[in-house]
């Protein structure tokens, strides 16, 4: 069950009252607690300082475009880093002076350990770097961050020289490796060019034109030879009809063509007469006249000639006289022969060159290509070496200002203050503090012990949780001795409270002084 | 003395003498009513009057015995026992009954209340207390604020026939209170309780007067299981929490023990206030 605000304030009051020597006791002694804990905390002068700071990675602008950047760090980050580093941090003991005395090891790293907490390094804008630092001594704190500032802006511009000359080292290692690459590239450009002197004005179109007028011949004579074909073709035919008509012309043609004309004169008159009849006798021996005539003939054409004549040559009688026509069309014949042998010759000509010029066309484009390619790679090498040596300059160039300690935007953007008042916790913070803790102790303390307690104060409870009516409540019997007693103590209590907050003025007063 | 006394009853039952003032506007029946428990307290009032008193304590003396008296009877714990006597004849009427102080631990008050409450009651010249010491194991605190030394009492009683009840019953120096102490012999009290005798003794004592309140300051709940017992005999239980020492689970066992019925309600004890120190 949950009290109500208001019972548990009467109830607060009324444990207060009870125990109010103990709350009076504790108020005493934490108070005073607090407040001598504050004339011994010692004093801390905090001095500051700030720089502005205008740092960019010098590799960023060089490599632009060429390279991808790293991504940029905290400045505040990198500033720590740099400050809280060993060798750092020794440098400052030793300006500020720690390191006067001869200290052992451990000493001095008890003094590094505390120096490392004193010192504060955070960003206080974009571009500002805020470094703190706490001393006993406002002096030695003023001195502190003095050295610190100017110790970190001498090791940032180290850092930063070192930087872009490792920025320019790493450009001119570059420039070295493309110059190496751009010749090789050169090289092999001219080697290849060398080995490829013939096709060099060779080109493209003058094979293409010399290949369409071989084919062009090509065509030519192709025609040619088929007209030459045909042409023979009938030349032999007119030749062989030619022939017949000649041998009727011969002597024993003519022989048996009379034979032939006897014979039919023969027959007639042997339809009508017999053998006998003188006519048909006649007639029979002018038949055997003429066959013995052309006995005598063939006998006679056989002698002078010999065996020279072949049997499929058409015999010729010389005393026949041979065709004009046929004459005619023999020559022309083998004319036309010849014509086409020579045609044929011409066109297997035709055929090689153009194969050859075809094998020219294939080794043209091949080459081409590979100088292309040659060619291309001598390019981008020569503009990424042009655009390097451009950026090794401007490495350089920066290089040099970093040198010169004019290219490092970082200055005191204000300087470093000897502190007069101290910081932190002053004897007014642990006075009121003191107040405040010694009357919240203790009542929270009661007012814990009211919560946690189980036993019941709250008369409420009984009706509510017990269905209980309370009859009534009877207050503590307080005798009259008691209630002297009683009256003296507060008497006492409140003396004592007035003497420690007449205590506390005068130990806060005595520190203004400067007593304590 | 007497002149204080009335005033202290006038104090103490506003009610009884404002029934004097307006009785003539009353109902015909609430008069008769009231006319007849008037004669009824008159008598009650005379026969207490011839009560033997000796050594009656001023009140001052009662106020060192922390007794509430005429003296204090405006103070705040006058007021509560005033309070609280004035609730339980509310509740009753005028009939005498037997009531049970019981605390729920050791210390828990239940004798002071008692002692103050028989006080408070017997402030009313027709009624009177009588508190019996039930603690027979130990006997409680009031017989040392009454001063007494040991005497026979309720145990010595109980167990021996040859005591008789008029030998128990002491004055306390408190008009119209008696008291019976605890005893001497220290046996089992729940047989005693049990007993007949016991019983027939507590209907005698609340007998022997009109308007006879019997108060039992009972052993704590939590400590004696004879508790129960005495809370059968009586007609109304008040319960005795001190401030601040009871939690509500030692309250709900020992209300497992007693039971809710008899009970009157709680009395809550010994509240520090912070008016207390300013007044007498």
């Amino acid at each position: 069950m949950e009290d109500s605000l208001e019972e548990k304030l009467g109830i607060i009051i009324k444990e207060a009252s009870v125990h109010r020597r103990a709350l009076v006791y504790g108020f005493i002694c934490i108070s005073l607690l607090v407040l001598v804990a504050g004339l011994y905390f010692p004093k801390k002068y905090e001095s500051s300082a700030t720089i502005i700071v205008n740092q960019k990675d010098i590799i960023e602008p060089l490599m632009e475009g060429r390279a991808v950047a790293t991504g940029l760090v905290d400045v505040a980050e990198q500033a720590r880093e740099l400050v809280y580093s060993r060798q750092f941090l020794t440098k400052v003991m030793k300006a500020v002076g720690w390191l006067d005395t001869p200290l052992t090891p451990i000493e001095e790293e008890r003094i590094r350990d505390s120096l490392k907490k004193a010192i504060g390094v955070k960003n206080s804008g974009e571009n500002l770097i805020d470094i703190s630092y706490q001393d006993e001594d406002p002096e030695r704190a003023k001195l502190t961050v003095d050295k610190l500032v100017e110790f970190f802006i001498e090791d940032s511009r180290i850092r930063k020289s070192e930087e872009s000359r490792k920025a320019y080292e790493f450009v001119d290692s570059q420039v070295e490796a493309y110059h190496k690459k751009l010749v090789e590239a050169e090289n092999r450009l001219k080697d290849f060019r060398s080995k490829n002197a013939g096709f060099q004005n060779g080109s493209d179109t003058d094979t293409n034109r010399r290949i369409a007028a071989l084919r062009g011949q090509i065509e030519q004579t192709k025609l040619s030879i088929s007209e030459e074909e045909i042409r023979k073709g009938s030349l032999e035919k007119q030749l062989s009809g030619e022939a017949g008509l000649t041998s009727s012309l011969t002597r024993e043609g003519q022989y048996l063509s009379r034979i032939v004309e006897l014979q039919n004169e023969l027959d007639t008159l042997l339809l009508s007469y017999t053998d006998t009849h003188p006519d048909v006798i006649v007639l029979k021996h002018q038949i055997e006249d003429m066959k013995r005539a052309i006995k005598k003939e063939r006998e006679r054409n056989r002698a002078p000639s010999g065996g020279a004549r072949s049997e499929n040559e058409v015999y010729v009688d010389e005393g026949v006289r041979l065709s004009p026509l046929y004459e005619t069309l023999r020559n022309q014949l083998s004319q036309s022969k010849t014509q086409i042998a020579t045609l044929n010759a011409r066109l297997r000509e035709n055929e090689k060159l153009l194969q050859e010029e075809i094998e020219l066309n294939k080794k043209l484009h091949e080459s081409e290509a590979t100088l292309a390619e040659l060619n291309r790679d001598y390019e981008v090498n020569q503009q990424i070496y042009n655009d390097l040596l451009r950026r090794r300059e401007n490495a350089r160039v920066s290089m040099n200002m970093d040198i010169s300690q004019k290219g490092l935007d970082m200055k005191v953007y204000e300087p470093a203050y000897l502190p007069i008042e101290p910081s932190g916790l002053r004897l007014l913070h642990f006075a009121i503090g003191g107040i405040i803790l010694g009357i919240a102790l203790p009542l929270g303390a009661l007012v814990a012990f009211l919560e946690l307690d189980p036993r019941i104060r709250n008369k409420r409870i009984f009706e509510k949780e017990f269905g209980l009516p309370v009859i009534t409540s009877i207050p503590r019997w307080v005798g009259e001795e008691e209630l002297a007693e009683t009256r003296v103590e507060n008497r006492k209590l409140i003396l004592m409270l007035i003497v420690s907050v007449l205590l506390y003025v005068a130990i806060g007063l005595a520190r203004i002084k400067g007593v304590i | 003395m007497s002149s204080g006394i009335e005033k202290a009853l006038r104090r103490a039952n506003p009610d009884a003498a404002r029934r004097g003032a307006y009785a003539g506007k009353a109902i015909a029946r609430v008069t008769g009513k009231r006319s007849k428990d008037i004669s009824r307290r008159v008598e009650a009032q005379q026969a207490l009057s011839r009560m033997e008193e000796s050594s009656l304590l001023t009140p001052d003396e009662l106020t060192a015995r922390r007794i509430i008296s005429t003296k204090t009877a405006d103070s705040p714990v006058g007021n509560a026992f005033r309070e609280l006597r004035g609730k339980i004849f509310k509740e009753f009427g005028d009939e005498g009954l037997v009531i049970s102080v019981i605390s729920i631990q050791a210390d828990g008050g239940s004798s002071f209340v008692a002692l103050n409450l028989a006080a408070a009651i017997a402030f009313d010249e027709s009624r009177s207390a009588l508190i019996i010491d039930c603690n027979i194991d130990r006997g409680s605190s009031i017989k040392t604020q009454l001063k007494e030394g040991i005497a026979l009492g309720l145990s010595d009683y109980l167990e021996s026939d040859d005591i008789a009840e008029t030998d128990i019953i002491l004055q306390t120096g408190i008009k119209r209170v008696r008291f019976v102490p605890a005893g001497t012999e220290f046996g089992n009290p729940a047989e005693h309780y049990n007993s007949v005798k016991f019983q027939q003794f507590i209907d005698a004592a609340s007998s022997r007067y009109d308007n006879r309140y019997v108060i039992l300051d009972t052993p704590p709940i939590l400590e004696s299981a004879d508790t129960s017992i005495l809370v059968e005999l009586s007609d109304a239980v008040v319960l005795v929490v001190p401030y601040g020492k009871i939690s509500s689970m030692q309250l709900s066992d020992a209300l497992d023990i007693i039971g809710k019925e008899k009970i009157m309600g709680v009395v809550v004890n010994n509240e520090p206030e912070m008016r207390s120190y300013n007044k007498k």
